[in-house]
């Protein structure tokens, strides 16, 4: 038992680092991958297994077990004369179809035949006679002439172009390689090549000739037991590919949160790298609509009322909010058509995030990285190579996200979600509480925030002031116009930047809480601050705010008037600024 | 246009200012009524598995105990349906007895006459899922007095609260006129079950239209001599209905450990080199000679003057 559990987790560790790897690198694969965990056999007859050794409770009779064999020998009968009768069937109809002398080898397995290469399957066509070196057909002739086309799905392979036969040796390819094989016995107009006597064309497997019943189904009534049958439960290794991804996209936003406020805190927006900035902020945009739409494609409960609330903002616009919602939808509801496109713009995206990525770092690298201290780099010793100090830094801190990722993935992966996700979707009974995915609570919070009709109606309010509260921060560059970048020199903006993580944390509770009379009134204090904060602290305070000296360069800020002490006695000190006592 | 976004800023605050007073108003004014199913609903009662815990496995006994108790109490109105016959090999059984199981199941799987090509049933394969005891939504709802028994494959995922919900779902049941809470108050009239609904404090809304399912000890027989009281039955079929919403846990957690272990381990050694490598930018007392960073400064600059690399 113990040896077995050990085999069990190395196999298993392997897999999960190429699942991890995977779902970080790409976020988005659909494949299964190749080793099984526990996964289940997609056949139900390929084992037999009568004689029942696994010690059971039940206490089976004799003449029980004698019954189950017959049984399963007779499944197993069954099955396999089905698969080549269906082959032969659709041998049958392919030349029944065919305008021309067509003949046709197909099987679900051709290996399941006992043929050796692929002559020996073709030997059973009519007009088709063998050649045979040592026993093992080698090539072929068709109605007694060698001069035989062949081809490899369709595009001219080896053809005999001179009028003595040049054919590939059949003996170096096994039949287990193709899924079938036509031999035409006259040749037609849409044939790019062909032999004097006939053409052989061999068609391998192609990529998606898999069963359908192995792929995700993007539609209204499959894709609830896509997901969670087939996924979950047939695909080898499908439960750690979904749950990767699922839990994937949060920490996406986590890692995106701790970037934007470090932005904030470091002045990160300010001249001469508003671009970044704004960039940035398109990349948060767009990666939440894609998080939004693949939140919808498993088609559970909250999936189903998430895209009823969120495309019913835009119904809050007079006018033109109503035909704006259908135009999105696709439909008067979430249906077949919302979901159809949401799946294809969950796989769009993230491409699109991809290339805008491509620009953030463009844009980065002309007025080059920012740095705690807010000060620009004045010559060489202030600067240190990417590789390998940032790497480095980087490096520890992406493998201890990625241990917490694997914390999360592998031992509570349904944690960051919500239990209703798992009903199927159902649009005659609304889930009690309608809440989105934790990344959107702040956001929620606000829309939910505003409760009175006040010239414009509640709903359009709240909607207008969630858009804002994303947009605002892109005039950030010129809310903020304290020339000091660095929250670190700044005492009072830092105070208020605190308060703001705070706020935000507020806000982040009371959009994901189910709503009390006190759990609102706390919602509207800290949603007014966010906006009080943004549009008018913040032109205040960098209108009024003393900042504290900042160090004359990179590299003296971080050696703390040292470079003093370690000179030699007499010569003039190379630092001592005031300052460099408050870094880090 | 600091002005501008000040004055957005300000608008902003103030409606919601003035949401906030409307609302404690009316919540001054008229307090809302304590609603009795968020006065007498429960949490559920504390249930403890052999699958709980990150280092929990699940015991294959108690998996067939609890999957008796589904195919011969609960399966009579709920479906499973994305659980196939061949996935019970996970909990012990072998090939030959899911043959016989997948065989011998109550309901039959529908089908097509290859004769007449009209609808007709034929007895389930291990590669079935388990078919639904109602045809359709209809067909059930009109057995079950217009409600309708929802699907148990993925039911404690899809609860809160979990295996412990159904638990005490199941044991929860008790009579409306004699339940108090725990301040002693009976329930008050309108808040009692009407008419084909049953009280149980555990469900959302206290009355549930699905009867009693376990109702005597002794209900089914156990093959391995367990005692089937009813709660040790909703014990076991709790169990069972963790392993049909997650059957690779124990697999999922096997993997987990490799995985943590090896991320554990590459984050450790990565925090040695981060230190290791910021040793000689982040040290306290400045260096002289070769080793100042302003020499080497000066020794980069010099070598890309002359054009040698590195």
């Amino acid at each position: 038992m113990q040896q077995k559990f050990l085999a069990y987790s190395v196999r298993n560790a392997l897999l999960a680092v190429v699942g991890t790897t995977l779902a970080l690198a790409a976020g988005a694969a659909c494949a299964g991958t190749p080793a099984a965990t526990g996964g289940t056999v997609p056949a139900a007859i390929t084992t037999s297994g009568p004689a029942a050794t696994t010690p059971t409770p039940q206490d089976d009779t004799m003449a029980k077990k004698q019954e189950n064999k017959k049984a399963a020998v007779q499944l197993q009968g069954v099955t396999v004369s089905a698969g080549i009768q269906a082959s032969q069937q659709r041998s049958i109809d392919i030349k029944r179809n065919a305008p021309n002398i067509e003949d046709s080898i197909t099987a679900v397995n051709i290996g399941e035949l006992p043929d050796v290469s692929i002559t020996d399957s073709l030997q059973r066509l009519t007009g088709v006679q063998i050649d045979r070196s040592a026993g093992e057909g080698t090539s072929l002739s068709v109605r007694g002439l060698p001069e035989v086309g062949t081809t490899l799905n369709g595009l001219p392979f080896i053809t005999a172009d001179n009028i003595d036969s040049i054919q590939p040796n059949y003996g170096t390819l096994p039949a287990a390689m193709f899924s079938g094989v036509d031999v035409f016995k006259s040749p037609t107009a849409s044939m790019l090549d062909s032999g004097i006597s006939g053409t052989v064309n061999l068609r391998t497997y192609q990529p998606f000739d898999f069963n359908p019943g192995w792929s995700v189904t993007a539609s209204a009534e499959g894709a609830f037991t896509s997901v969670n049958q087939l996924i979950m439960r047939d695909v080898n290794a499908g439960w750690l590919l979904r749950y990767a991804h699922m839990n994937g996209a949060s920490f996406f936003f986590i890692v995106t949160y701790i970037h934007i406020f470090r932005g904030l805190y470091y002045g990160s927006y300010k001249a001469p790298r508003e671009l970044v900035w704004m960039l940035g902020l398109v990349i948060y945009l767009l990666m939440m609509a894609t998080a939004f739409m693949g939140y919808v494609l498993p088609w559970g409960q909250m999936s189903y009322w998430g895209a009823q609330v969120i495309t019913g903002f835009f119904s809050a616009f007079p006018l033109v909010g109503e035909p704006i919602r259908i135009w999105l939808l696709g439909g008067y509801a979430p249906d077949q058509a919302a979901l159809t496109r949401f799946f294809s713009l969950h796989y769009l995206l993230p491409f699109i995030i991809a290339a805008v990525v491509i620009l953030h770092i463009w844009a980065l690298h002309i007025p080059g990285s920012s740095n705690p201290t807010g000060v620009d780099v004045k010559d060489e010793k202030d600067t240190l190579p990417f590789h390998p100090f940032y790497t480095a830094k980087d490096g520890w801190f992406a493998g201890g996200v990625l241990l917490v990722y694997a914390i999360v993935t592998y031992f509570a992966p349904n944690y960051l979600g919500h239990p209703d996700n798992y009903i199927p979707a159902n649009a005659l009974a609304t889930p009690a509480h309608i809440v989105p995915e934790w990344y959107f609570w702040p956001f929620y919070a606000i829309l939910r925030s505003f409760t009175v009709d006040f010239i414009l109606e509640a709903k359009l309010w709240g909607v207008l002031a969630m858009f804002g509260s994303i947009l605002l921060l892109f005039f950030l560059p010129w809310l903020d116009r304290s020339p000091v970048r660095s929250g670190a020199y700044r005492p009072v903006f830092k105070r208020f930047f605190w308060l703001l993580v705070i706020d935000v944390l507020i806000l982040g509770y009371v959009g994901g809480a189910p709503l009390n009379w006190w759990r609102t009134a706390l919602g509207q204090i800290a949603a007014a601050y966010y906006f009080l904060h943004f549009l008018v602290i913040l032109p205040l305070v960098s209108a009024f705010e003393t900042p504290l000296p900042l160090p004359r360069s990179i590299s003296e800020s971080v050696l703390h008037g040292e470079g003093a002490e370690a000179a030699p006695a007499g010569s003039s000190p190379r630092g001592g600024s005031t300052a460099a006592a408050v870094v880090q | 246009m600091r002005f501008i976004l000040g004055f957005i800023g300000a608008v902003l605050a103030g409606v919601l200012l003035i949401s906030m007073i409307s609302n404690l108003a009316t919540y001054v004014q008229n307090p809302p009524a304590p609603l009795a199913s968020e006065e007498f609903h429960k949490e559920p009662k504390p249930l403890h598995l052999a699958s709980d815990g990150i280092f929990g496995k699940f015991d294959n006994q108690q998996l067939q105990r609890g999957f008796q108790v589904y195919s011969e109490v609960c399966s009579a109105c709920h479906s499973l349906e994305l659980v196939s016959f061949r996935d019970l090999k996970g909990i012990g059984y072998s090939d030959a007895e899911i043959k016989k199981i997948a065989s011998d199941w109550k309901t039959q799987v529908p089908s097509i006459n290859p004769d007449t090509g009209e609808p007709a049933t034929r007895k389930a394969l291990p590669s079935d899922t388990f078919p639904a005891p109602f045809a359709n939504e209809v067909a059930a709802r009109a057995a079950n007095n217009n409600a309708l028994p929802p699907d148990l494959s993925l039911m404690t995922k899809a609860r809160e609260g979990g295996a412990a919900y159904v638990y005490s779902l199941l044991t929860g049941f008790t009579d409306a006129n004699k339940y108090r809470d725990e301040h002693g108050k009976p329930l008050p009239a309108e808040a009692k079950p009407p008419q084909g609904l049953h009280f149980n404090p555990y469900f959302a809304n206290l009355n549930i239209a699905m009867p009693p399912p376990l109702t005597s000890d002794g209900q089914v027989t156990y093959a391995d001599g367990t005692k089937p009281t009813v709660d040790q039955m909703a014990k076991d079929v709790s169990a069972f209905l963790v392993w049909t919403a997650e059957p690779n846990l124990d697999s999922r957690r096997a993997a987990g450990f490799a995985v943590v272990i090896f991320l554990l381990i590459g984050t450790i050694l990565g925090y040695f080199a981060y230190h290791q490598v910021w040793a000689d930018a982040k040290r306290k007392v400045r260096v002289t000679g070769a080793l100042d960073p302003e020499n080497q400064a000066k020794t980069r600059r010099a070598k890309a003057k002359q054009g040698v690399a590195g």
